[in-house]
Formats: C-alpha cells, sequence, structure tokens
C-alpha cells in the first residue's frame, strides 16, 4: 500500500526517475530503502494497461552482478541454481538469476523486493581466494519493467531482436542496443503476461523512460506502479 | 544493415560491434623494440581473409572472426578461447 505522507526526497536512496515519477502523480512506498512509485492514482487504468502495454520503474528492486573466470563455481557453491549463458532461472525465494556469460552473472529480486539470494552472496563473497568480483549493478544500473501483450511490436520500434512470444522464450537474455543505448532484456513473464526487464545505464533512465513512454503511445501504454506489476503475478 | 554473428550472442546488427585490429601473436617476453613497434602499430593491411579482433558493444565481449577484405565477407566468428588457452606468463621481464 502506498504511503500517503511518504515523499521520495525523504530517503537518501533514489531511483533516476523519481522527478519524472513525481510530476506523473506517483503515490510512494518505501522498498528497499528507496521510495517507489506504487501507482500513479488509478488503479484500474493501470491494472489493464500492465496486460496491454506498460513501463513500470523498478529501480528499488535489490539487483546484484558478479564477473570473473570461475563465477559459476562460486555461485554454484553458493547454492544458485545457474541457468547456460544469455538465459536466466528463477530461484526458490523469486530472485532472477540472469547468466549473461560464462562467467557474468546478475541477480533481480522478484517484484516483492525479496533479498535473501542477493544477501547470501554479498555476505559469502570476500577478497581472499576470489575468483570473481562484484559488479555494481545497484547502482550504475537500474531497471525497467516493460509488460503487456504489445510489448513485442512496441520494442520492434527501438530494437533489432525479434522479442515476440513465439521466436524470444521466457527467460532468455538479449544483450543488445535499445533506443540505440546497451542494455539488457530478460523475458520474464508475470503470470500469463508477457514482460520484459531491462536492465540499464541508470544515468540514462530518464531519456530511456522517454523513449519509450513515446514508442508506447501508440498501442495505449502508460506508465504504471509497482502494485499493477506485482498483481499480474497474484 | 549488416549482420554479425557474436559466439555469445548469435546474429546482431553490425552496429552493436567495434573493430579492434588484426589478430597477432604476442612478441616474447624480452623482445627488442623494432618487434614492439611492429606489433603495437604495425598492420598487414592484407587484402585476403584476415583474422580481426571483435567487440560486441553491449556485452563487452572480444572474440575473433575471420573476414574476406576483398569483399567484406565475415566468414566464422569465434570465442577468443578457442585461440588463447593458456595465460602468457610475463615473468621474464625485459631484456637488459
Amino acid at each position: 500500500m502506498a504511503d500517503a505522507a511518504l515523499k521520495p526526497t525523504d530517503l537518501t536512496r533514489r531511483s533516476n526517475l523519481y522527478r519524472v515519477s513525481s510530476q506523473l502523480g506517483a503515490r510512494w512506498s518505501e522498498v528497499n530503502g528507496f521510495a517507489a512509485p506504487m501507482h500513479y492514482g488509478d488503479a484500474a487504468a493501470e491494472a489493464a494497461a500492465a496486460r496491454n502495454l506498460a513501463i513500470a520503474d523498478l529501480a528499488a528492486l535489490p539487483r546484484a552482478g558478479y564477473k570473473g573466470w570461475d563465477m559459476a563455481t562460486w555461485a554454484t557453491g553458493q547454492g544458485v541454481d545457474l541457468p547456460e549463458p544469455n538465459r536466466a532461472r528463477a530461484q526458490a525465494d523469486g530472485t532472477l538469476a540472469m547468466r549473461l556469460s560464462n562467467g557474468e552473472l546478475v541477480l533481480l529480486s522478484g517484484d516483492d523486493a525479496g533479498a535473501a539470494t542477493i544477501d547470501k552472496l554479498a555476505g559469502a563473497w570476500s577478497m581472499d581466494g576470489a575468483v570473481c568480483f562484484p559488479v555494481p549493478r545497484s547502482d550504475t544500473n537500474t531497471r525497467l519493467a516493460i509488460t503487456g501483450t504489445h510489448t513485442p511490436q512496441m520494442m520492434a520500434k527501438m530494437c533489432g531482436i525479434d522479442l515476440r512470444a513465439h521466436r524470444f522464450e521466457n527467460h532468455q537474455i538479449a544483450q543488445t542496443s535499445v533506443a540505440r543505448m546497451n542494455a539488457i532484456l530478460v523475458r520474464n513473464d508475470r503470470g500469463d503476461t508477457y514482460a520484459l526487464d531491462m536492465v540499464l545505464d541508470s544515468a540514462s533512465a530518464v531519456y530511456m523512460w522517454e523513449c519509450l513512454t513515446d514508442a508506447m503511445a501508440e498501442f495505449g501504454g502508460r506508465p504504471v506502479g509497482l502494485e499493477a506489476v506485482r498483481a499480474l503475478s497474484a | 544493415m549488416k549482420i554479425m554473428t557474436c559466439p555469445l550472442n548469435g546474429p546482431r546488427n553490425i552496429s552493436e560491434f567495434a573493430y579492434g585490429g588484426e589478430v597477432k601473436d604476442l612478441p616474447a617476453p624480452g623482445c627488442d623494440n623494432e618487434t614492439w613497434v611492429d606489433y603495437v602499430y604495425l598492420q598487414e593491411n592484407l587484402a585476403g581473409v584476415v583474422k580481426e579482433w571483435w567487440y560486441h558493444t553491449p556485452t563487452a565481449f572480444w572474440f575473433i572472426a575471420e573476414r574476406d577484405t576483398r569483399t567484406d565477407t565475415i566468414l566464422k566468428t569465434y570465442a577468443a578461447s578457442e585461440v588463447f588457452k593458456e595465460r602468457v606468463d610475463f615473468s621474464a621481464g625485459p631484456k637488459e
């Protein structure tokens, strides 16, 4: 539930998009030390948009990265169920383990912000005998969700990869160029709704948000809060 | 748009890649300056099939491509680990 009194500037951790969300009339709730936009004032319209076409700022959700020649041995030893490169696999706690290459892993929390796997790895890693090193995904990267059945059509306007549902399977990863910016896309369906999570440079989040909202206008897409994204999986 | 096949990511638009120069054998540690100059600055610039370093920018992934410079056709691409299988030992140090 959104906290009516909470403002994003009340907290020290802020999404790069907090000004954009404020202008859109976001109602906030504290998630992982951030004020996360829970909804924009019209729950029914957002729930419908999330199934059709919607964008959500998931910057508040925990994420982490590890890279190194023997990352796989280390991460598997910590209990991570690793997929093959350019695939993702959901862990028992809802964390999505994205394997970008043989030696690189990105962890995205579930929409509930549960960080059990991320916290476990952060606690286990040390310099001594390290075969991989942490990548500051939570700071230098941010995360957006694009949900709804029109997502592949909209993305075709700004990305060269065929993201249609029958060509781009759930939990497949595309590390590619979106709107002329490097981005990591992972198909991460919510319930039976097609959805992509995008991990991108945090400093370019406002640019990407504007590109996406412009591209989704012709399909009736709109920004939605975290509540609408969570509701898709409920 | 030209398409190149990245060994890690599959076929992608050529605009996602950056050229990284010819693949050459590293000179032996302690070799003379002329050999290093040749290695670092001078290119063969061959008309024919060449081995080149290419970089997939969104993934920061370096790999090797074999390309025919006469037709600008990419013949094959593969991971650098297929060629460079061992760590280079620099402990021999520079030649006095």
